[in-house]
């Protein structure tokens, strides 16, 4: 029985805010499209070794009635739902099953499901994963291996947070982490929560990049910040377009916490396929640094900077080791109390090359690929990029109640502006 | 400068499968955006170089060897 990781039991928290609050579940889809249909016959195989290699596939979480820390129960394999879609739309299509709650993780049944939709000449393979069990570089391994015949059973779990020790151990190693949450009511940090809104289904849109848009989005990003720092640029550009939203409903000036995901082990080759393996990153943008993409952009490399020399990952590993056996509905209060309610801005991730090690699945090469998370309110938007075959995707994800169809416009437009080029606006 | 580069890349940044060399290709490593910031924060504490926009390219950063010519151009 795997213990839940210490970063689980961070998502864990985010999980039972959502189920407490009419949010569903804390659920992910992965779009992999395809040039041509996939044989059937040969996803339902594949899957059926895959079931037998990975027994977590066919697990639920319950917590220890002694320590309250989540452990994974292990169930008889079962088959793995593949669903074949022959007519259809991939938005409805993948609103609908993020929203169905059919994957829960604290019930026995499969964790995750394949479906299979073609339309015409365009093919995808959707799959639907819950975020306590997998993180994007985990499902990145599973693309890797999904048209696998082997079932042999594999043990692809495990702890990677490297703090320990006793509780006051870890409440001194934590502490610089807690201080720094100190600061926090000190700034005027918003997302796009509407309190008094009901919150609703989660939604989508993905706004994919043709290979030349790319290249013009890329140029642009070189002359801001340099080729290679696409986390500060992506992210910065991903809070201006937030705040220009909240500026937009005329509630004052807004300073913006950034939550970035940030993977424990940089080589996945060295990690587990399943769990969760990231730190999250709290890092503060002031409102006077958003009037520029450049100023955000190095305001942000500062504050990254500012969170490293102050040695505040290794104390926000500790302080999330230290919250591991803290029950769920409990886990956020101290980030909600520090943040009057709210828990950061916006969500944010640059997670790179999707499917990166597979130019095929079933015989059919990859033409595209991007995730799709659903998110929580607070803060009820997030905003990810990734790449494939040198075409960037933003997948804009918020819950109805947070952001309305003025407001979305409001944010495409935004992007589109700093990034420098726009997008046909269809999953 | 190179040797202590490459024992920053070694020790701090990166994890080799095998024992890497300052012409070990980085981006294959597994050097990425994030791994780019932390590298500057110790370029910046080691050898006091603050490096621009446009020295950051995939050109300038494939190997600890180019790096080390970079930083040693702008030192």
């Amino acid at each position: 029985m795997p213990k839940a990781t210490s970063s689980d039991a961070f998502l864990l928290g985010l999980e039972s805010l959502m189920r407490r609050s009419g949010q569903g579940s804390h659920i992910a889809a992965t779009v992999i499209e395809l040039a041509g249909k996939p044989d059937p016959y040969s996803i339902r195989k594949a899957a059926e070794a895959l079931c037998q290699r990975h027994p977590l596939l066919h697990a639920h979480l319950r917590r220890s009635f002694f320590t309250f820390i989540a452990k994974w129960q292990i169930g008889p394999p079962g088959a793995l739902p593949v669903i074949t879609h022959e007519t259809g739309n991939l938005e409805e299509l993948v609103t609908r099953i993020l929203n169905a709650g059919e994957i829960d993780i604290f019930r026995p049944g499969p964790n995750l499901q394949i479906h299979v939709l073609s339309q015409g000449d365009n093919h995808s393979i959707i799959l639907l994963w819950p975020h306590a069990l997998f993180d994007a570089i985990g499902i990145e391994k599973l693309i890797a291996e999904l048209d696998s015949l082997d079932s042999i059973p594999r043990q692809e779990w495990g702890e990677t947070n490297p703090s320990s020790g006793t509780p006051a151990e870890l409440w001194k190693a934590a502490y610089p982490m807690i201080e720094e949450m100190r600061t926090f009511p000190s700034a005027s940090i918003r997302s796009l929560h509407q309190p008094r809104r009901r919150s609703g289904a989660a939604r989508f849109e993905v706004l994919k990049f043709s290979s030349d848009s790319t290249r013009i989005i890329q140029d642009k990003l070189a002359k801001t910040s340099g080729e290679l720092l696409m986390i500060p640029y992506f992210a910065a550009l991903s809070a201006r377009a937030v705040a220009k939203v909240i500026n937009s409903r005329n509630t004052g000036p807004s300073d913006m916490l950034v939550s970035l995901p940030v993977q424990r082990i940089a080589n996945p080759s060295a990690r587990p396929l399943f769990q969760n393996h990231m730190a999250a990153w709290s890092l503060l943008l002031g409102d006077q640094d958003l009037n520029e993409l450049s100023t955000a952009t190095k305001a942000l490399y500062r504050s990254y900077a500012s969170f490293m020399k102050r040695k505040l990952p290794t104390a926000m590993e500790a302080l999330i080791k230290l919250n591991e056996r803290c029950p769920s509905r409990f886990y956020l209060f101290p980030i909600t109390h520090y943040l009057k309610g709210e828990i950061c801005s916006l969500f944010h991730s640059h997670t790179g090359k999707v499917a990166a090690q597979t130019e095929a699945l079933f015989t059919k090469p990859i033409l595209n690929a991007y995730h799709i998370p659903s998110v929580s309110t607070p803060p009820g938007i997030g905003i990810f990029f990734s790449e494939r075959n040198s075409q960037l995707a933003c997948t804009i994800s918020w819950r109805e109640g947070s952001l309305d169809a003025d407001e979305l416009i409001t944010l495409r437009q935004h992007l589109f502006d700093d990034l420098g080029a726009k997008a046909p606006t269809s999953p | 400068m190179e040797t202590k580069l490459l024992e920053i890349i070694q020790n701090e940044i990166l994890e080799f499968t095998g024992s890497p060399t300052p012409e070990t290709d980085l981006f294959e490593a597994g050097l990425d955006s994030m791994a780019i910031m932390q590298l500057l924060l110790h370029i910046e504490d080691h050898f006091k170089v603050v490096l621009e926009p446009a020295d950051l390219s995939r050109e300038n950063f494939q190997t600890t060897s180019k790096i080390a010519t970079l930083i040693t151009s702008k030192s």
